[in-house]
């Protein structure tokens, strides 16, 4: 039995040492895609919570032949998206988002990791969130595509394309040193 | 090599890059390098993807370390206790009692929307504002009560300026109309003049509520950066960044709540 099954066979048990143990395993990387998709710390707090208790309530629908992270995964992005959209319903009145259509512009300068963060949140949720899982949660193609639902093909575009457009948006924040690296 | 397949080949190297934890030029192929150097749009592009890989170095490593696990396990308890089914098994001295419960994670659980404080700064937020509209409606409509009473009803230096030309009768049974006319609106006036200034109360109120819970907003500061009080102007631009939307200024409708419980005071009139 892997290591996977038997955690969550003691947890099904009502093993609450076990319940931790999972909870312990996996908080960080729940948290850190729920941290960088919301851009918001107590919201991703609330939401990594939501995530465990909702694979709780699911454990027994886990396919054992399966690795339990992108299963988890799969729960928190479905959470994120649905929190990113209760968030977007209540969004400002038109007249006022007109007034902060583009955030970024005469904000001053960030230091590098703020200046990316603001970039990921003006990228589409999709392209955010193929960058998210690859680079925060080590996922490769073959895994968001199964976190996602969405086919390889599509999830390599939506990465490249996250990166071409991060990469564009940096430039025009102006914050790209005009240096010569040397190519080894 | 051409444009394309050299951004085919970046985005390789580029994950390979990250997978070793070395910078993105470490080991770039020789082709790779030779294109570069000839086609100024790639070095460009290649330039930009340095400067990325080196934001997302710092990026990985800021995210915030938490634990989550005692306040998972308490909320899962309480779920599990509304519910009837859990995975944990409870000793009988637990009696079913979350031993822990974190306010603001019972309350996402509850079926709010998690962000209490968020909906508490909302709804007070449209507290301020629907005592503002009431207020002004007040404010329209009272001023012309009694001018329209004037206008109908003749007033008692009206009736004595008539007394010279008029028998002392009727001015008499003039002022006793009068009278007995102001007497029966006077309550009214009374009632009008308390209802406004109490909304002028609850309006001050809820403008003070929100100032309690609006998170100051500044151009520079996001949602996931530290509270602004570090680094923002504080949570007067916050609400009036937030005003915007109904047409007033933080000044306006300070000033206006003042002279509105000033002059609908009853205890000075």
């Amino acid at each position: 039995m892997s290591e996977d099954a038997e955690l969550v066979r003691e947890c099904l048990a009502g093993d609450a040492d076990a319940l931790r143990a999972f909870v312990q395993r996996f908080q960080s990387a729940v948290f850190g895609l729920c941290f960088r998709m919301l851009a918001h710390r107590e919201d991703a707090e609330d939401v990594a919570q939501e995530v465990f208790l909702r694979a709780f309530r699911s454990l027994k629908q886990w396919d054992a032949a399966r690795p339990l992270a992108p299963w988890l995964l799969a729960i928190a992005v479905n959470r994120c998206r649905t929190w990113l959209s209760n968030r977007a319903r209540r969004a400002l009145p038109a007249e006022f988002a007109g007034d902060v259509a583009d955030p970024t512009v005469g904000l001053p300068r960030l230091d590098l990791a703020e200046e990316l963060q603001l970039a990921l949140e003006r990228l589409r949720e999709e392209y955010r969130l193929c960058f998210v899982l690859h680079h925060v949660n080590e996922l490769n193609l073959a895994e968001i595509a199964e976190v996602t639902g969405s086919p390889i093909g599509t999830i390599k575009t939506w990465l490249r394309r996250a990166r071409l457009e991060l990469a564009d948006h940096l430039q025009r924040r102006s914050i790209v040193p005009q240096v010569n690296h040397e190519l080894h | 090599m051409n444009c394309t397949e050299f951004e085919d080949r970046l985005h390789e190297h580029f994950d390979a890059s990250r997978s070793r934890g070395a910078r993105l030029g470490a080991g770039a192929s020789a082709d790779l390098a030779e294109h570069a150097g000839q086609c100024e749009a790639c070095r460009a592009l290649y330039e930009r993807f340095q400067f990325l890989a080196d934001c997302l170095g710092v990026w990985r490593e800021q995210i915030p370390e938490v634990d989550l696990t005692e306040a998972v396990i308490a909320a899962h308890r309480q779920q599990s206790t509304e519910s009837g089914a859990m995975l944990i098994a409870q000793s009988p001295a637990e009696g079913g009692v979350p031993k822990a419960r974190p306010a603001r994670r019972a309350l996402a659980l509850s079926g709010s929307s998690g962000s209490d404080s968020r909906i508490i700064r909302r709804r007070a937020l449209w507290l301020a504002a629907g005592s503002l509209a009431a207020i002004a409606a007040f404010a329209l409509l009272v001023p012309r009560l009694p001018r329209v009473v004037q206008k109908s009803v003749p007033g008692p230096d009206v009736a004595h300026a008539h007394d010279d030309r008029r028998d002392s009768a009727i001015a008499a049974r003039s002022d006793e109309h009068v009278n007995d006319r102001a007497n029966a609106l006077d309550p009214v006036f009374d009632q009008a003049q308390v209802a406004y200034h109490d909304l002028a109360q609850k309006a001050a109120g809820a403008l003070d509520e929100v100032a309690m819970f609006v998170r100051p907003l500044s151009p520079g500061s996001r949602p996931y950066s530290e509270p602004a009080s570090e680094k923002g102007t504080g949570w007067i631009d916050g609400l009036q960044h937030q005003l915007k939307p109904i047409g007033r200024s933080l000044d306006d409708a300070f000033d206006f709540l003042w002279q509105a419980g000033e002059s609908a005071d009853p205890s000075k009139t």
